[in-house]
């Protein structure tokens, strides 16, 4: 078992930034452990979401289906598509108590949209649970923390 | 956010009568920020509107902050129980009382002179009263209270106005039965709205939400990537793989604004062919997520056999055999009430026009009471997957209010159809007018009694 520096998260989480600010979602897909599971919580950062609603909870086949969705050409909310740019920052690494194998990255990101004329900001803190196999690291949880998790958002049908 | 006069604002008086033909509207009654200001005064200043659930007011002191219209509001609960809607206004100096949405709190102190108010309006204390001299009478300084408020099924409804129809009237026996068959499918009659809330924005007329909440015209064409999922599970669901769409749900008008898409007899269709009738067989939001492959548990649990069965007994205990298994096929309802409820599937929504071209809306899952956790759980993933900024749903139909709000800035042909399907619908033994399911009658239900609100002769 390797632990992360702090440089091979930020590596890794510029180069998954990338892919979803190009919309590369199907290789941004392939970064998915099939036990993954992708959460958006709304209102406050942290519930059960067997008891609460969320912006999005899926787990891998509810995230294939997403970007298979999102190619399909009649996601109308994104078509045209949203342009993306995001920041990311304050990266933290943690190793997962009783979990070898398991490395956990937190960060906070600055992400700006413009679609149809129209641009707007988000911004969050994204807490990574990565399993760290045969050199490569694989997405086993995705929590995104909206800073506006609690107000009206008009559009978030592009990935975080 | 405000549009430009058109000619209909300069002119003085709007000639309703002009704007909204039989299967027609002019586009002008979605852009014209006249007419919006009209319709908060005569619709949601003075009509029924649906507030909050009573389970978001759960122990006495609970409050929930709204908008109504224009009126800043809170809604709470006594000490005795009963449900008040006050102004959200300090009556000293105007300030907003109560900043946040939900909470607990039995009085409620302005936080520029301290003045201090019960959570049923009545001031308790001015600050320094001897200010006021001799005759001061703080009973002159209650907040002002919503002259009425009423309740049908735990659904909270205010009028800012002493006069008009009873609730009883505005909703009609038609609306109750489908307030009815949602909140029913609890085996104790309970829904509970405790699971959050999904709030998203467009910038478009209120109108084309509750005008698109009722439309199954446009189900196959917007949310057609949906639809390419939910139908091989209700054709799976037949055991036979055949399309039995053949039995179709159709359209019905509720009167006085109220509208529904009908899905009874497709679901009852099916259920007689599979033997099958958990709310989770046909909640349309559940059967998009039903998709191949190995599911995460905690996503996507199954409801177990014994959680089957148990609320099974539980809903004939209740209701009678008979009764639970019609209602557990009808499986709540969908059903737009006038002007700013829906109940579709497990879904709470409540719409909240801001300006003639912003629209707020806030959705929220109803809870089973009574019901197995798992299939609560699967009636929140139906309704975070179908409503919300990043659904599959809503975002779409948003997109389609945006563009209209954008496609009707042109007015020299202003006239909006809606004429589909006028020469078929016909009217049933219950007074409801039933009409092809791909049929444009829920619309004509909405803006004619819209016209009528907006003239003067209905409240």
């Amino acid at each position: 078992m390797t632990t992360w520096t702090r440089a091979d998260a930020e590596t890794w989480l510029y180069r998954e930034a990338r892919l979803l600010d190009e919309r590369r979602y199907d290789e941004w897909f392939g970064l998915w452990d099939r036990d993954g599971v992708y959460w958006i919580p709304a209102n406050e950062d942290d519930y059960d979401p067997a008891t609460h609603v969320s912006l999005l909870y899926k787990d891998w086949v509810g995230l294939r289906d997403r970007v298979e969705r999102l190619g399909s050409g009649v996601a109308y909310a994104q078509s045209p598509p949203s342009r993306l740019r995001r920041l990311v920052s304050n990266v933290e690494v943690e190793a997962v108590a009783d979990a070898p194998g398991l490395t956990a990255l937190r960060s906070n990101f600055l992400l700006v949209e413009l679609r149809r004329h129209v641009q707007d900001v988000f911004a969050g803190t994204a807490l990574h649970t990565l399993r760290l196999e045969d050199g490569r690291a694989r997405i086993v949880r995705k929590v995104v923390r909206l800073l506006d998790n609690d107000e009206p958002i008009d559009n978030l049908t592009f990935l975080l | 956010m405000t549009t430009a006069p058109t000619e209909l604002a300069s002119s003085g008086v709007i000639p309703y009568d002009d704007l909204v033909g039989r299967g027609r509207v002019d586009g002008r009654i979605y852009t014209d920020a006249s007419i919006f200001d009209e319709e908060m005064e005569r619709i949601f200043h003075r009509g029924w509107v649906y507030v909050a659930h009573e389970s978001e007011l759960p122990e006495a002191g609970s409050f929930v902050t709204d908008v109504v219209g224009r009126q800043p509001i809170i809604v709470t609960r006594d000490e005795d129980g009963e449900f008040h809607a006050v102004a959200n206004r300090c009556s000293h100096r105007g300030t907003l009382l109560c900043p946040v949405e939900r909470g607990v709190a039995k009085t409620f102190t302005c936080i520029y002179h301290a003045w201090k108010f019960r959570n049923t309006g009545e001031l308790l204390a001015a600050t320094f009263p001897d200010g006021y001299g001799p005759d001061f009478d703080k009973s002159n300084f209650d907040l002002a209270r919503a002259p009425r408020l009423a309740v049908y099924r735990g659904f909270i409804f205010v009028s800012l106005s002493p006069d008009g129809v009873s609730l009883d009237e505005h909703l009609g026996e038609n609306a109750k039965h489908q307030i009815d068959l949602f909140v029913d499918l609890s085996p104790t009659g309970k829904v509970e709205l405790a699971g959050g809330v999904l709030r998203y924005w467009y910038r478009g007329n209120w109108k084309a939400t509750i005008e698109n909440g009722v439309d199954a015209y446009h189900a196959q064409f917007v949310h057609r990537y949906w639809m390419s999922k939910v139908r091989p599970v209700r054709q799976g669901a037949s055991g036979s793989g055949e399309d039995h769409e053949v039995v179709l749900p159709s359209i019905r008008a509720l009167g006085r604004g109220h509208a529904m898409i009908d899905f009874r007899d497709l679901r009852h269709s099916i259920a007689r062919r599979t033997g099958r009738s958990l709310p989770t067989d046909f909640d349309q939001e559940i059967m998009a997520l039903r998709l191949e492959g190995e599911r995460h548990p905690d996503v996507m649990p199954e409801l177990s056999p014994e959680d089957a069965r148990a609320y099974t007994e539980a809903m004939e205990q209740a209701y009678g055999k008979e009764r639970a298994h019609r209602l557990m096929v009808d499986n709540g309802t969908h059903v737009g009430i006038f002007p700013n409820l829906a109940l579709i599937g497990a879904s709470v929504r409540k719409t909240r026009p801001v300006a003639v071209d912003r629209t707020e809306i806030q959705v929220q899952a109803a809870m089973l009471d009574g019901a197995p956790k798992a299939m609560n759980t699967l009636r929140i993933r139906g309704v975070e997957d179908f409503w919300g900024p990043a659904s599959q749903g809503h975002a779409d139909d948003a997109e389609v209010w945006e563009r209209a709000n954008l496609g009707l800035q042109h007015t020299a042909s202003p006239w909006v159809d809606f004429s589909r399907g006028v020469y078929r619908e016909q009217i049933d033994r219950d007074g409801t007018v039933v009409g092809h399911v791909t049929d444009e009658g829920s619309q004509r239900e909405i803006l004619s009694h819209w016209l009528r609100v907006m003239t003067g002769s209905a409240t």
